[in-house]
């Protein structure tokens, strides 16, 4: 596969692109419902409540449009995303990896040749990275339009007054796809790793799972907290 | 589509195990032992890492709260957003997904191992009941662990966001106590505990049951541990939706 690569294009592997289309499946489309309807759900609570606060403290719901805008797509939308793919998926490669590992499938793969660590973990990287990219902005998407239909429904807050595009500038924008590239390629990593390092029987894989899961969520946090730290001081124009 | 429309059933087909689980074990007395042995493993033995991501979470607000005191010049609202972001919304669904990751994974790791050895049936031949020595100590001590981690992630939280807050926005440290102090209640602290409280009793109920289910080999943990880990982030969002009308 490796030297397949190397000759259709030219750069060294490993890529093993092809393979990571494969996994996209399973990351990607397959988990495309659990965030909608978590998404969604958020979406509802986050901006009901906001609403019911904004209207104690200030009295008015009409300021909250732009600030929902801006704290789903850098904030909510790609955190809530990456913690259900860490749930979902995470915790489903950790398993995958360490049954083979525990069931000596890696050992007996690298006998023939095959670079067991390499060609587990290059594809699903990718196929976190895409997954993620594709799926964050379909998060957001949910969480908004679920946010807008709640004020309108219980506050009568008309859409156009809520939904401020204009609020979101290209920091905002490159904010959210930075912490989606970050989170598909940790997320994956990760789980990877914890199932590469899983030793013993079936307890093992269900350690590996844990750890994948847990490691994935702090991670997950601190990815999030570096990089809104990164883009404040990006607008405050500290850095650059 | 097709894919879609089974979504929207998703949090149903999560939440009736979790009830029919919740039924059988009222009445049920568990083993004090093992509960406290539990408590121990889910709740001591978490302390570090839900302060790692109690840490976390406190930054992104005072990260959030900075940006908004710059734009708005409202210093004075500063401290009630980082009171109410960190005790009551933000925080409780933040600490609550980490507990699914620790504490739900965890447990349903454990009983699934436990299942595909036969050691569940092992112990009903030896004519215990499971109930009260392996599972309701499960499911109680991780709601009372969930509500405990949840008050030291938030003292967490709220410390890292008022000296992040201070650092970043250039607000002194005591207006914004005080700011602190006049915006928040202590209703809002009660609050997130009784929505951590319900997040880790959902977390104990959805993956002492996704554990029990598994059956086969090591695959079978390891897909009770992916479907425990989905079950309780589903539970979770599921029931912070339905906690917006009951706080």
């Amino acid at each position: 596969m490796a030297a397949q690569t190397k000759r259709k294009t030219g750069v060294k592997p490993p890529w093993l692109v092809g393979q990571g289309w494969l996994h996209l499946d399973h990351l990607a489309v397959s988990s495309l419902p659990l965030i909608v309807v978590t998404l969604s759900l958020a979406g509802v609570a986050f901006a009901r409540e906001g609403a019911i606060q904004a209207q104690m403290i200030i009295g008015t719901v009409e300021v909250l449009g732009p600030e929902y805008m801006r704290l789903t797509v850098t904030e909510m939308g790609p955190v809530i995303t990456a913690l259900m793919l860490t749930m979902r998926v995470g915790s489903g490669i950790a398993a995958e990896i360490a049954n083979l590992t525990v069931s000596q499938a890696t050992t007996a793969y690298q006998v023939f040749g095959g670079r067991a660590q390499r060609d587990l973990v290059i594809p699903r990287i990718w196929a976190g990275v895409v997954g993620c990219v594709l799926l964050v902005p379909i998060g957001v998407a949910s969480f908004l339009l679920s946010g807008t239909l709640a004020v309108a429904l219980w506050f009568d807050v008309p859409q156009e007054e809520f939904l401020f595009f204009r609020h979101l500038d290209g920091l905002d924008l490159m904010c959210a796809m930075v912490k989606a590239v970050l989170f598909g390629a940790v997320i994956p990593f990760i789980a990877a790793r914890a199932g590469l390092a899983a030793r013993g029987g079936s307890g093992a894989v269900g350690q590996a799972s844990a750890k994948a899961v847990v490691h994935g969520t702090v991670a997950v946090l601190f990815i999030d907290l570096l990089v809104a730290a990164v883009v404040a001081m990006l607008r405050d124009g500290r850095l650059g | 589509m097709v894919n879609l429309l089974n979504g929207l059933f998703i949090p149903i087909r999560w939440l009736l195990p979790a009830a029919r689980l919740l039924r059988r074990l009222v009445g049920v007395r568990p083993d004090f032992r093992e509960t406290i042995y539990q408590l121990e493993h889910f709740g001591y033995q978490s302390i570090l890492i839900v302060i790692a991501a109690g840490c976390a979470v406190g930054g992104i607000v005072a990260v959030h709260a900075a940006t908004y005191v710059a734009n708005y010049s409202a210093g004075e609202l500063a401290g009630w957003a980082v009171g109410y972001a960190t005790l009551r919304e933000v925080g409780p669904l933040l600490t609550g997904l980490l507990l699914a990751g620790r504490v739900g994974a965890m447990n349903a790791a454990e009983l699934a191992d436990m299942r595909v050895r036969d050691q569940i049936r092992g112990l009903e031949a030896l004519g215990l009941d499971p109930m009260p020595i392996v599972i309701a100590p499960r499911v109680y001590a991780a709601a009372i662990a969930g509500v405990a981690l949840f008050s030291v992630a938030a003292i967490a939280s709220l410390v890292t966001a008022v000296l992040g807050v201070t650092t970043a926005s250039g607000l002194k440290l005591m207006p914004f106590l005080y700011s602190l102090h006049d915006g928040t209640s202590l209703s809002y602290l009660f609050v997130g505990q009784a929505k951590a409280g319900i997040f880790a009793l959902i977390v104990g109920l959805l993956s002492t049951h996704e554990g029990l289910q598994a059956s086969g080999g090591s695959s079978a943990v390891g897909r009770a541990v992916n479907n425990a880990a989905v079950a309780s982030a589903v539970g979770i969002v599921t029931a912070n939706f339905a906690c917006t009308w009951v706080f």
